[in-house]
């Protein structure tokens, strides 16, 4: 198993510097590219929430990611210290949600938001969210298909 | 954001130069499609074959913008990798009009 982590302020060009570290992980451990855009897309999703709604934006305060890559599977994990995540939207990224059942048609009713939760249950195999009131761990899965060895 | 700028008769095509679309930068991308119209421009093609990462907050300022529009349209074109798949999988890619190339939507936009 291979495992990295990064640790970055709450600052949202972080964010995307985490996702260009991760897609260059995965890149390197030869992930399909399906798989290297859905981990990267999530853990930008991850990381943003956790800047967004745990730390209201606030600056300088903590996330860490921990990328774990094996033969079957890509595991990651969003730790921030700010405000856990309400209920209704741990629920939504357990159990999905109807944000993204709109009329394409109906275009005043497009969603604008919350779509990232239902992106993140949508493309890994396994999403959970724990906390203690203290420390917030969201826990992502993505299964792999082993990829042949490279030189 | 730094975007390239072409008009042919009304449509003006905003080529996004950035690498990624996401919360960084979703509001100045709203505000400055939103602009664009506000400007008389009829149509504005999005070419986003430069961008090889859009989040959901990138998503929800095009929507925005989309459901703002009195007139007119956002259409988009350039759509590859990563960019497309995000589309698909929230099935935005049934709500916008979507071009392989900048010079295919001008071509059908101006028939």
């Amino acid at each position: 198993m291979s495992t990295i982590r990064f640790t970055i302020g709450s600052d949202l060009k972080d964010a995307a510097l985490v996702g260009q570290s991760v897609h260059a992980v995965c890149r390197h451990m030869g992930l399909s590219d399906d798989v290297i855009y859905g981990v990267e897309l999530c853990v930008v999703e991850g990381v943003t929430n956790a800047i967004k709604h745990a730390y209201k934006f606030g600056t300088g305060h903590e996330v860490s990611i921990t990328l774990s890559v094996t033969s079957g599977q890509v595991e990651v994990e969003i730790v921030d210290y700010g405000l856990p995540m309400p209920e209704d939207r741990v629920n939504a990224l357990r159990q999905g949600s109807t944000v993204l059942d709109f009329d394409e048609n109906d275009r005043a009713n497009l969603p604008e938001g919350g779509m990232g939760l239902q992106i993140m249950h949508l493309t890994m195999d396994q999403v959970d969210y724990l906390t203690d009131g203290v420390v917030n761990r969201l826990h992502m899965v993505k299964h792999i298909t082993p990829q042949p060895e490279t030189t | 954001m730094q975007f390239n700028e072409t008009t042919v008769g009304n449509i003006l095509v905003t080529r996004v130069l950035d690498k990624r679309i996401a919360e960084a930068v979703s509001s100045e991308l709203k505000t400055t499609l939103v602009g664009h119209f506000q400007n008389q421009h009829g149509v504005v093609v999005l070419d986003l074959s430069e961008v090889s990462f859009i989040d959901s907050s990138g998503l929800g300022a095009l929507v925005a913008v989309l459901k703002s529009l009195q007139g007119g349209d956002l259409v988009l074109c350039g759509l590859g990798g990563a960019v497309a798949n995000m589309f698909k999988l929230t099935r935005m890619d049934k709500v916008f009009r979507i071009f392989q190339t900048a010079d295919e939507a001008i071509s059908t936009l101006s028939a």
